[in-house]
């Protein structure tokens, strides 16, 4: 029976936990992955473990903690995981989805949160050594907790959609009650365990039907904003998908967040990419070039093409961008350019440990309200960033409409000024380089063409961009309805004082 | 009243210091990952890492807490006690030792600082995770009944947890900083560890 208690103890923390994780990630993608979706998540699971808790601590009270009713919860517990894709996907458009999709959360964590007492009590023997019992069956919950994140985020999320690996775990669940109905079975209790058994093997027989439910759960989910779902790439990184829309350009979402779009054109500038041609009038020799944020590519295809670029390093954190690139055959060649390197990996790491100096800093990342952005707009990382630019050198970061964004560029360099939402900041001023830009802009080029023609369109649009105007901090702080901040790691207002 | 028995008021404020205890967990959690997430990045890797060594810690912590209570049945309250006064004042220099860390590694190979930040995190989780064991060992004396003694303490330290991580998200996070987000849980773990301490000695135990 104690080794029957561990095992169920260690199912019941690997599913938890793996589930968890895999809430964290839909939430997220569902409702804009904000600092608050993780928190509802969380308060969400908690709740349900130990509204669980209390009713496993009444069923114990009853001498219902048995092997037969550890059983049917897990193949509860199973059912309901099966079917979440379903679920999920048919409340996510309804009114109050977000409450529904907590409701769903609650309910799988109190079964799994029953099971706690059921499964300490079944394991746990009273007398001189019930501490031990007690931890021992505690320690095997927790390391299936342990074990969960890492199987389901390492793993699991590498070969599955988030949907399939929740039915996986429904039919682990199915898998752990056979056990426990062995031993009901044992014990006499043939209708019930009999009954269990059945319920397990049409869960596991239906799978085949639900499996569209789960591998498609993310498709169902994704914003398209009108448009055609194009692309959906989904990994143990994260979710990227594209959106065709009107004309021959596509949107890229990230997380379900817009991300950009693949346009490059400088007339039809829909994704404002002429602040990425601007780069280069305020620069006139980038040779070094760190990009932050790879997304559609178009940035860094504009920076490919300017004259004298030696290399680009490119930190991503979401290979599957690469895969989304290189279906647009417009942007694709930017993977095969050799001064390209690229970097999975977390952008301020990285650079903390590069030690490399650049010309050009190009921070074109998420918007200021989602989790963990403090870490990119905050006064810590754009020290980081001043630290690592060569004489001379310039950053260029989209604060997304973030004026405390700003303002903390502003606190770090000496010229710090606003063009649409992007700080182009360095320690001299730099633009004084403008009047050069109109010229400057014929020199771009994609294997070996002019990237932009000689019409009167493009040479309207070339003189329409050297003559903008840059905003300064304190036309800002002039009109702005409350004193501008400075972002740190300390206090991330823009996450959650002044967030979303 | 025999030793081993405790009084409803006791009982019920042994409860609502456990509750509390699991709410000072929940927000270092919470703010712990923030500050790690700073030196170690916010990738998958990372977050699994950081996950399962907060899991990791709380299970070999309670492996100890259930011996202890075993081998000193007569001291359970006071390991809680103890254990609690560790896990405030590895609260209380936390944000210094992390970010010590982070810098001190700022160039070591990702294995060398993922190891680090585990070991360090292993102290107060360590800690954390012995907290029940020790309690339910304390409590089934009374009630003779695992089931039940569990799922009493283990739903008012969940409880307590979802309070802490719903306060610091939606609240702390919005009106103080993160380093004293976590004095606070400090403070809170002090604050237990003071009233359980002294209800405990109050009443000749």
């Amino acid at each position: 029976m104690i080794r029957l208690a561990w095992f169920l103890s260690f199912c019941t923390g690997f599913v938890s936990l793996s589930e968890e994780i895999l809430w964290v990630r839909i939430v997220g993608f569902a409702f804009e992955s904000t600092p608050r979706a993780f928190a509802q998540v969380l308060t969400a699971f908690l709740g349900g473990i130990a509204l669980g808790a209390l009713l496993g601590k009444r069923l114990s009270e009853r001498k219902l903690a048995t092997p037969a009713t550890a059983a049917w919860l897990l193949l509860a517990a199973g059912s309901l995981l099966l079917l979440l894709p379903t679920l999920i996907a048919s409340i996510h458009q309804v009114p109050l989805a977000s409450l529904s999709m907590l409701l769903l959360i609650l309910l799988g964590a109190t079964l799994k949160g029953m099971l706690f007492p059921i499964v300490h009590h079944l394991g746990s023997s009273q007398g001189d050594t019930l501490g031990r019992s007690v931890s021992r069956t505690y320690f095997s919950n927790i390391l299936g907790a342990t074990l969960g994140p890492l199987v389901t985020g390492l793993l699991l999320l590498d070969h599955f959609s988030s949907g399939t690996s929740l039915q996986l775990l429904g039919l682990l669940c199915f898998l752990a009650a056979l056990p426990p109905l062995s031993f009901s079975l044992k014990d006499g209790r043939i209708r019930i365990a009999s009954a269990g058994l059945a319920l397990g093997l049409a869960g596991l027989l239906s799978f085949p039907a639900l499996q569209s439910a789960g591998s498609l759960l993310m498709h169902r989910l994704a914003h398209t904003e009108g448009g055609r779902l194009r692309m959906l790439i989904e990994n143990r990184h994260g979710i990227v998908h594209s959106v065709a829309t009107t004309g021959d350009e596509d949107t890229v979402f990230g997380g379900n967040i817009y991300d950009g779009k693949t346009n490059i054109d400088l007339i039809r500038n829909s994704n404002m990419i002429d602040r990425a041609y601007l780069l280069y009038g305020l620069h006139p020799t980038p040779k070094r070039v760190l990009v932050i944020g790879l997304s559609s590519g178009a940035w860094t295809r504009i920076i490919g093409a300017i004259p004298g670029v030696e290399s680009i390093d490119v930190v991503e954190i979401n290979p599957g961008y690469i895969e989304m690139i290189r279906a647009y055959p417009h942007l694709a060649p930017l993977l095969d350019d050799p001064r390209l390197k690229l970097h999975i990996d977390d952008g301020r790491r990285w650079l903390r440990r590069s030690h490399a100096q650049f010309d050009l800093i190009v921070m074109n990342t998420t918007f200021h309200w989602r989790a963990n952005i403090t870490n990119l707009l905050s006064v810590e990382m754009m020290e980081l960033m001043r630290g690592s630019l060569a004489p001379g050198g310039m950053l260029a970061f989209n604060t997304t409409a973030s004026y405390d964004a700003f303002r903390t560029a502003a606190e770090v360099f000496p010229h710090a000024y606003l063009f649409r939402n992007f700080v182009y900041a360095a320690e001299h001023d730099f633009r004084q380089q403008l009047p050069y830009l109109s010229e400057r802009l014929q020199q771009f080029k994609l294997n070996g063409q002019p990237l932009l023609p000689a019409t009167e369109a493009y040479e309207k649009a070339r003189t329409q961009l050297a003559t903008i105007k840059f905003i300064e901090l304190r036309q800002i702080a002039d009109i702005f309805p409350r004193p501008l901040q400075t972002v740190t790691d300390q206090n991330m207002i823009t996450e959650f004082r002044f967030g979303r | 009243m025999t030793s081993s028995a405790i009084s409803r008021s006791r009982f019920g404020l042994l409860g609502l210091a456990f509750l509390c205890s699991g709410a000072a967990g929940l927000i270092y959690q919470v703010a712990w990952q923030r500050l790690l997430f700073a030196n170690f990045g916010v990738d998958l890797i990372s977050v699994c890492i950081i996950v399962s060594t907060f899991m990791l810690g709380l299970g070999l912590g309670a492996l100890a807490g259930g011996w202890l209570g075993d081998r000193f049945p007569a001291a359970t309250l006071k390991f809680f006690v103890l254990c609690e006064m560790v896990i405030g004042l590895f609260g209380l220099v936390s944000p210094f030792l992390i970010r010590a860390l982070g810098s001190w590694l700022s160039d070591a190979s990702f294995a060398v600082s993922g190891l680090a930040n585990f070991l360090l995190m292993l102290i107060p989780t360590f800690f954390m995770g012995a907290t029940l064991p020790v309690l339910i060992a304390h409590l089934v004396r009374v009630w003779h009944n695992v089931g039940s003694a569990t799922g009493h303490l283990y739903a008012l330290n969940t409880l307590g947890a979802m309070l802490g991580c719903s306060l610091t998200a939606f609240w702390l996070f919005h009106f103080i900083e993160l380093d004293q987000t976590i004095y606070l849980a400090a403070a809170i773990n002090f604050s237990v560890a003071g009233v359980v301490g002294f209800s405990f000695r109050a009443e000749g135990k």
